[in-house]
């Protein structure tokens, strides 16, 4: 026999024998999955992104399976995928709940609040926040170095020329990675139906706000007498707004003499002035 | 000489103030004392605004056994009792202000400032007198002493040393005050000998301080007990694991071991001298030897200063130049880097870097080099820490011991990426902290 024919025999012969071992493993070894679970994992985005508190897609489809988790706690997935599992497990879904997307309570960027030293450390908000509480001069704005952006694993959120975070709300799914990412907490899911928010986390006096940041909010209330009763409450040395059904900030966001106040649109936020007549 | 293995040569740049006395320095008109100057629960004021206070007068109390007290550093007045920029943390801290009453004579607080015979004193009395007295760890790392000097039964003591190696360049102020206060030192120290029940001791000094072992040695005198060693000039000679180490060949367990576990207790040449003053003199820890110094100051040199005098006054006097760009609280290695110099002098701050030369941020990637490896002195791979804190990989990160790492600085200095290995550290701890407290 040629070599040739030989070792194509040989080769032959083995991969026969393997194939029958596989066989008897497979059968021997066999161990029953939930074939839901492949179902599932078919029936969510993919982005591992965590936001429903699992780890990763897989993890959830598995908690979804094994009933332990509901079906509609894939926020980057949606309606969609919340019907998808649900169908499935044969569980109703309510899928009419509103969205949500993130916002960020900060617009202190480059030119309206400086920073306190040169930072030469590494290019990470959480690095940077350990170096003598952060460079930035408020102690609780936007660090600028993007660790949100990094975060998201939608590539919704790009650095804008502030160095103030921009969040495309067309990309934005609302899984949450940005919100845990930041050092500061100044990510925030908010309904997409609100009308404004407030951009500033600040809790220091009014004195040190002035000094640090020319849009942050000084507690002067103004905002709380120009909305009606209960929509803005005091947390601290800061305004926060309570969102109730079909309250106008319009008012409130206008009397603002700090310009905390942001409108929000359809397309994203918008802000109230401009850059220009913030820093005159 | 024996020595550690890794650790590094950086120019040492002692020379400017080495031969430069210690000076009393003027007393300043107001202190800002932070009453978080120490490892441990934070101090809680006792005095309010506008209260009369002396020198040495307690005015915050420890919570807690892990903390330690605070007594005013001047005569004066409370101006106000809020908070204040650490420069350890650089956040605020609450602290108390006093202003100086400059019409009066200083006065001591009652019960302060009466110089004792000691002979009879027990060992209790002794680590109580330098509990009441606020004494911390006075090389930097302010861990209350009178918690190192209470070591559990099962771990006996058998070994003291003494740690006036001063390896983190430019500072000269544990050199002087061996120099000029040997014999206060030494009475410190053998306090601290009565208080362990222990019989031996070790004093550590670097070779490139040959008058200080010649000062050290004249004072120890007769006493066997007491041995002065020289040290090979290498930093960080001054760190407690490579101290014993060199000093007695035994190896401090890893995983959160403490010189207690080999029978040792390291302090520090000025906490010995704090020591001193507080069991020998009554007197509260309420200043410090502090060395200024750096490129930056016209005036380089070694002071006596009260305790939360402000720093500004101290480089002022210094002559700080217009060029200084960067100030460092403590040495340069080791050092926390300062945002501003309104911040009051600590129990810890052992230097003031006024530093002129352009620091960079720019930074390479890994090449692989080894040369970390060879400089920790702890037997770590610092590449790999760096690595993985880089991809955000704490599992990879802990799995290299990041925990062990003292942040000492070895492989940042011969790094020539010139990685923030360090920083890279201090953050992927603190990553690793959030994270436990997550789950």
């Amino acid at each position: 026999m040629g070599l040739i024919p030989s070792a194509l025999l040989i080769m032959g012969v083995m991969g026969i024998l393997f194939g029958i071992g596989l066989a008897i493993a497979s059968r021997y070894f066999h161990i029953e999955s939930d074939s839901r679970v492949e179902q599932l994992i078919a029936c969510l985005p993919g982005a591992n992104c965590g936001a429903c508190g699992h780890a990763g897609c897989e993890g959830y489809a598995q908690a979804v399976a094994a009933g332990s988790a509901a079906p509609d706690l894939c926020i980057p997935g949606g309606p969609k995928a919340a019907l998808g599992l649900g169908r499935i497990m044969g569980i109703e879904v309510d899928v009419n709940k509103q969205p949500v997307r993130a916002v960020v309570h900060c617009q202190g960027g480059t030119g309206r609040c400086g920073q306190r030293f040169a930072y030469h450390g590494l290019a990470d908000c959480r690095a940077a926040n350990l170096v003598q509480g952060g460079p930035k001069r408020c102690e609780y704005g936007c660090l600028g170095l993007g660790t949100c952006a990094a975060a998201c694993p939608f590539d919704a959120i790009v650095m804008g020329a502030d160095l103030i975070p921009v969040i495309d709300w067309d990309k934005c799914t609302a899984c949450g990675a940005c919100v845990r990412a930041c050092p500061r907490a100044l990510i925030d899911l908010l309904p997409a139906n609100v009308s404004h928010l407030l951009a500033c986390s600040s809790q220091d006096k009014a004195s040190v706000v002035r000094e640090s940041c020319s849009v942050g909010c000084i507690a002067c209330w103004i905002c709380i007498k120009n909305a009606p009763e209960g929509a803005i409450v005091k947390k601290g040395n800061l305004a926060q707004l309570t969102y109730p059904q079909g309250c106008d900030y319009s008012r409130a966001a206008e009397k603002c003499p700090m310009h905390c106040f942001v409108k929000v649109e359809a397309a994203g936020i918008a802000l109230m002035h401009s850059p220009q007549a913030l820093s005159q | 000489m024996r020595s550690f293995k890794g650790g590094v040569h950086p120019d040492d740049r002692k020379q400017r103030t080495a031969g430069l006395a210690l000076v009393e320095a003027p007393l300043p008109a107001r202190v800002i004392l932070l009453m978080s100057q120490h490892i441990g629960a934070p101090a809680r004021p006792v005095v309010a605004q506008g209260e009369r206070v002396l020198t040495g007068q307690l005015i915050g109390e420890p919570q807690g056994y892990i903390s330690a007290p605070v007594h005013s550093s001047v005569t004066g007045v409370v101006a106000a009792v809020e908070t204040w920029t650490s420069p350890v943390s650089g956040t605020r801290v609450p602290a108390v202000i006093i202003e100086r009453d400059a019409s009066v004579r200083e006065r001591w607080a009652e019960g302060t400032d009466l110089p004792q015979p000691d002979d009879a004193l027990a060992p209790e009395q002794i680590r109580d007198l330098i509990q009441a007295a606020g004494v911390v760890g006075m090389g930097g790392a302010t861990f209350p002493t009178h918690v190192k000097l209470a070591p559990p039964a099962d771990q006996p003591i058998d070994t003291v040393i003494l740690n006036g190696a001063e390896c983190e360049p430019y500072l000269t102020c544990d050199h002087r005050l061996m120099l000029e206060r040997s014999a206060d030192i030494l009475q410190g120290l053998r306090f601290l000998l009565r208080a362990l029940n222990c019989e031996r001791a070790l004093i550590g000094i670097e070779s490139n301080k040959p008058d200080a072992f010649e000062a050290m040695s004249r004072a120890v005198g007769p006493d066997r007990r007491i041995r002065v060693e020289r040290l090979p000039a290498k930093y960080p000679q001054g760190g407690e694991h490579q101290l014993i180490k060199t000093l007695t060949g035994r190896e401090v367990p890893w995983r959160g071991g403490l010189p207690m576990a080999v029978g040792v207790v390291v302090q520090n040449v000025a906490t010995a001298f704090a020591a001193y003053e507080a069991v020998a003199l009554r007197r509260p820890l309420i200043r410090r030897a502090l060395t200024v110094t750096g490129e930056g100051v016209e005036r380089p040199g070694n002071y006596l200063v009260r305790i939360g005098a402000p720093i500004a006054e101290l480089l002022a006097s210094a002559g700080l130049r217009p060029d200084a760009k960067k100030l460092i609280c403590g040495g340069p290695l080791m050092g926390i880097a300062q945002r501003s110099a309104d911040i009051p002098v600590t129990k810890g701050t052992g230097g003031l870097l006024a530093l002129t030369e352009d620091f960079s941020a720019e930074f390479g990637p890994c090449i692989r080099c080894g040369r970390c490896v060879n400089a920790c002195p702890y037997g770590l791979t610092p590449a790999e820490i760096s690595r993985a804190v880089e991809r955000v990989n704490l599992d990879a990160a802990s799995d290299w011991n990041i925990q062990e790492c003292k942040e000492c600085g070895c492989c940042a200095y011969v790094c020539p990426a010139k990685r923030p290995i360090v920083h890279q550290v201090k953050f992927g701890k603190a990553q690793e902290k959030s994270a436990g407290a997550k789950a």
